[in-house]
């Protein structure tokens, strides 16, 4: 109703949707109370409303809308004053009468029903209250026939629980459910009784048995006490055991043992001695504490009995203040002395552990005494392993210093260990990259390296199999830096009747290989050297003794012949010079020469074999001493000098230089001639060399003149060189020591009013005078004796400037003893001594000391030369006088 | 008379064959080394060559050979004169063609009496 008015007032189509909605709503309302009504007037009024609703929602609704929407709000007004409202508020009353009816007859339900509820609850009240009733007697009634005798039967069964015996049980008599009750007690009584009297007999030998079984237990617990603790010493001794044997160092074995022995024995502190070596180990002392052990230990009676009795010993004693720490009271301290034996019973090793606070038992001690069979064990065992490893390296040293190569190889061919040198055929660092190289990796390293490989495998082959005949050897040439010939040789390794492998040795013959060489061709040069100027003496001697000749020809023939004898005799003295050389046999006459004289005598002489070249001196030094033996100096220059003649055929300048640096005179000769290949000038000097050995050589010799070139400047102190250009000539440099030039001759003259004395020990009369009439012509002071003993007293007294001393003497001395008792004599082993004697061990004389040695016969002038000259020398070096001379 | 070549290169032993062979009526020609005897025999033939063995620029074993291969002068009567006398040695110089050898040192009076026979022959 309001939504239609709200639509006729605004027009609004939401109010129209309302309108749909509610009478929809109003339709279902109608069907549901259709459903439920009771009475007539309820049809009535359900009638009225269905009447009303068609009619209002078919007719004056849809009228009164189109009347709205049309604009016919007048029809509309009077639609609604011609009874439309009027009808619609009957309807509404009719509707507030009925729910008015409903409301009265709702509350009047409700108060029938509050009245019914009242009466109901009273009734079930008073049921109950009598239900109680009934129970309480019929329980009372209950309690009077059955819990009388059952309490009398619980008590029974209490007093079975409290141990007492019950013979009877009562109500048995009675045929109900608790005479059932009791009859089954009773029963269940003496069973259980029964049972009991059964229980207690088993239990009492169940407590014997048990008694057994625990004395049986108590063995076995001490048995397992005993067990654990062989248990845990086997530990311990395995654990200390292991832990000692894991190295192969001494020092660390060492400390290994005793950490292990001081925790194993609880011990506070302790030291292992080694007495091999004087070496120790320890734990808990101080360096100090080590080395007193070390140095009072050994000399304490402590080791003696240690020695004596193998026993371990126990020394008890109180505590020292630094043990106590902080604790302030004195306690017991043990100290435990184990000795170590050797399996030979050798005290090797003294153990020493401290308990501080507490001391060792005796099966404690017996315990420490097997380890220290372990570490004793141990011990040598290292001992042991260090010989061996000294060994080994020692025989590593020892084949890595043997100059031939050897491998040793198995029955496969296979290496098992090779030396250094066999290392540096095989061009590897060291040898132990070799080991356990197979044979093909080897053979074939090898044989990149040898010419003629077949042959060299051949042989190995054949020492790997034992083929090799005894004393066989191979000989290759080995490729490298240096062209190397090896000798190969092989011996079996055999070890009780089995072969284990072979050694193969390497031997380098290089050298010798040379030398074979060089003695080969210097046999063929000998030959023909000496072949050559035969052929001229025979051949010449032949023609002058089979023909009839002019003298000139004889002439000519014979100068020849002298010059070829001549040739020969120097070719001799070569191969002599040589020979002396090597010996050691070669004397030099040593005196001091100025270098000059000697170098223009060569020259001089060269001069006359040669007109194709030109000599020039060049001088640059003044000091041109040189002490040595004129004649070998003579032989260095003239080889050196005819040298550059014969290598510079076609002539040219010949020159001779000398000059001096601070420590050396030097003299180059050099020439403008053939020149030396580079490759030849490192073997110029080596004995039987030659630069060009061929068949079509053009300069003959025997490859002997440098060398003893060589050998001579070498014993003068001196050195040579040589510089070339091959086709532009060559330098050959002699250096000798600088010596300041002290040179005298004949004419020397010498400062007025000096005196020098001189002592002469000689039994030869004659030869004394000689001596003292020419040197008191040169001013000297002459003593003269004819035994050693006497001179050497006076020598003593007289301290002569000089000495001349024979050998053979009269009395017990000879000249030897002289020289040697005075050469021993800080006072006289600076007095120089000249040796005059007739014989020639020149050397031993030099060797001495002696200044000079004279072989009789000599110029007594010989001899004052020699001495001016030693005196003037020492007088260089601010000693000694020169006589007068008259 | 015959014609010889003498190849050598010491001077004084030179002489001594020249001397030995000249006063017997021979005719010489002289060469101081085997590069000269070669040139000689490229240009002349002799009834007998005496080479040395050891000689500058040519060895006498190298004449001989060339002398035989290259000159074609297989007849030409070829001595060796040499301080070389090993039996290896005598054998190179047979295979080189040489004809006969003598050692040094030798006797003049032998020279001639083996030159004789050679040429005689």
């Amino acid at each position: 109703m309001f939504d239609s008015r709200g639509y006729f007032a605004f027009g609004t189509d939401t109010f129209l949707e309302n309108i749909e909605k509610k009478e929809l709503q109003i339709n279902k309302d109608l069907t549901t109370f259709n459903k439920v009504y009771r009475s007539d007037e309820d049809k009535a009024l359900s009638s009225e409303i269905q009447e009303f609703t068609n009619r209002y929602f078919n007719e004056s609704l849809p009228s009164a809308i189109q009347y709205k929407r049309e604009g016919q709000l007048e029809e509309l007004v009077e639609m609604s004053q011609s009874g439309g409202t009027q009808r619609v508020n009957d309807v509404l009353q009719s509707l507030n009468s009925f729910e008015s009816d409903v409301q009265e007859e709702i509350n009047f339900i409700y108060e029938e029903k509050d009245e019914k509820t009242s009466t109901s609850q009273w009734i079930y009240f008073s049921f109950l209250t009598f239900m109680v009733l009934v129970f309480i007697v019929l329980i009372r009634l209950m309690m009077k026939q059955f819990g009388g005798p059952l309490k009398e039967i619980a008590n029974v069964s209490t007093q079975i629980t409290n141990g007492l015996f019950v013979t009877d049980v009562p109500h048995t008599q009675r045929l109900d459910e608790i005479g059932l009750l009791s009859q089954a007690f009773e029963k269940m009584i003496r069973s259980t009784q029964d049972n009991e009297q059964e229980l207690i007999a088993q239990n009492e030998e169940l407590a014997a048995q048990q008694d057994e079984l625990n004395e049986q237990q108590e063995k076995l617990r001490e048995a397992l006490s005993t067990t654990e603790q062989n248990e845990k010493m086997l530990l311990r001794m395995n654990s200390f055991i292991h832990s000692i044997s894991n190295t192969l160092d001494k020092d660390q074995l060492l400390k290994s043992i005793i950490s292990n022995m001081v925790e194993i024995t609880y011990s506070s502190k302790g030291l292992i001695w080694l007495i091999d070596g004087n070496q120790t180990a320890s734990v808990g002392l101080s360096e100090t504490e080590q080395i007193q052990f070390k140095q009072h230990f050994p000399d304490s009676g402590m080791f003696e009995k240690l020695k004596e009795s193998s026993l371990s010993h126990q020394v008890m004693r109180d505590t020292s203040t630094s043990e106590r720490g902080y604790v302030e009271q004195k306690y017991k301290s043990g100290d435990l002395y184990i000795p170590i034996f050797s399996g030979k019973r050798e005290i090797m090793a003294v153990l020493v552990v401290t308990r501080i606070g507490s001391t060792y038992s005796c099966d404690e001690v017996t315990e420490y005494q097997g380890l220290a069979r372990q570490v004793a064990l141990s011990l040598e065992k290292i001992m042991l392993y260090e010989d061996s490893e000294k060994q080994r390296v020692t025989m590593k040293n020892v084949m890595n210093s043997i100059h031939e190569g050897i491998q040793l190889i198995d029955n496969k061919g296979n290496i098992i260990s090779a030396n250094q040198k066999f290392c540096e055929f095989m061009s590897c660092n060291l040898p132990d990259q070799l080991t356990n190289m197979r044979y093909e990796e080897w053979t074939r390293r090898l044989e990149g390296r040898v010419q003629e490989a077949r042959e060299l495998l051949a042989f190995i082959q054949g020492a790997v199999h034992e083929k090799n005949d005894v004393g066989i050897s191979h000989v290759f040439e080995l490729d490298g830096e240096v062209k190397r010939v090896i000798q190969i040789y092989s011996e079996s390794l055999i070890q009780n009747d089995t072969k284990l492998g072979t050694v193969i040795v390497y031997r380098d013959i290089t050298k010798e290989h040379e030398v074979d060489q060089m003695k080969s061709e210097f046999v063929t040069t000998v030959s023909h050297e000496l072949r050559t100027p035969l052929s001229s003496v025979l051949g010449f001697t032949e023609l002058m003794l089979t023909r009839e000749l002019k003298p000139e020809r004889q002439k000519k023939y014979l100068t020849t012949i002298h010059q070829e004898a001549f040739r020969l005799t120097s070719l001799i003295n070569d191969f002599l010079d040589v020979q002396k050389m090597e010996s050691g046999s070669q004397e030099f006459d040593k005196k001091y020469h100025s270098i000059l004289p000697i170098i223009q005598d060569v020259i001089d002489v060269q001069k006359v074999n040669s007109d194709k070249h030109v000599f020039v001196m060049d001088i640059q030094t003044e000091k041109l001493s040189v002490f040595g033996d004129r004649d070998k100096l003579s032989q260095v220059f003239m080889n050196l000098i005819s040298n550059a003649i014969k290598y510079s055929p076609e002539g040219g300048k010949v020159l001779v230089r000398l000059y001096h640096t601070n420590k050396h005179l030097i003299i180059n000769i050099k020439d403008e001639g053939l020149g030396i290949p580079q490759s030849a000038i490192g073997d110029l000097f080596t004995k039987f060399y030659r630069v060009d050995n061929s068949d079509r050589r053009k300069i003959g010799g025997t490859g002997l003149g440098l060398a003893i070139v060589k050998e001579i400047v070498k014993v003068h102190g001196g050195q040579i060189s040589v510089e070339s250009t091959l086709g532009q000539g060559s330098i050959f440099t002699v250096k000798f020591p600088v010596i300041e030039d002290v040179y005298v001759n004949a004419s020397i003259t010498m400062d007025k009013g000096q005196k020098a004395d001189i002592i002469i020990i000689e039994d030869d009369r004659h030869l004394a005078g000689l001596i003292t009439e020419e040197l008191i012509e040169r001013g000297f002071q002459i003593a003269q004796y004819n035994k050693g003993e006497e001179a050497l007293i006076m020598i003593e007294k007289l301290k002569p400037e000089a000495i001349i001393l024979d050998i053979l003497l009269e009395g017990e001395m000879d000249g030897w003893q002289v020289i040697q008792t005075l050469k021993a004599n800080e006072n006289t082993k600076d007095i120089p001594i000249f040796i005059s004697t007739a014989l020639d061990e020149k050397q031993r004389g030099l060797n001495l000391g002696a200044a000079g040695y004279l072989i009789k016969p000599y110029q007594p002038s010989q001899l004052t030369s020699s001495i001016l000259q030693v005196l003037l020398n020492k007088e260089k070096n601010g000693h000694i006088l020169v006589p007068e001379e008259k | 008379m015959a014609r010889i070549l003498l190849a050598e290169d010491e001077e004084i032993l030179r002489m001594l064959v020249l001397d030995t062979l000249e006063d017997e009526g021979y005719e010489i020609d002289e060469a101081t080394d085997g590069q000269e005897a070669y040139e000689r025999l490229l240009m002349n033939d002799y009834d007998l060559v005496i080479l040395d063995y050891m000689m500058p620029r040519m060895t006498g074993l190298e004449v001989v050979e060339k002398t035989r291969n290259d000159l074609n002068k297989k007849n030409m009567k070829m001595m060796i004169l040499s301080a070389k006398n090993q039996q290896a040695d005598r054998e190179r110089m047979k295979e080189a063609g040489a004809d006969y050898f003598m050692s040094k040192p030798f006797s003049p009076q032998q020279l001639l009496e083996t030159i004789g026979e050679i040429l005689g022959a």
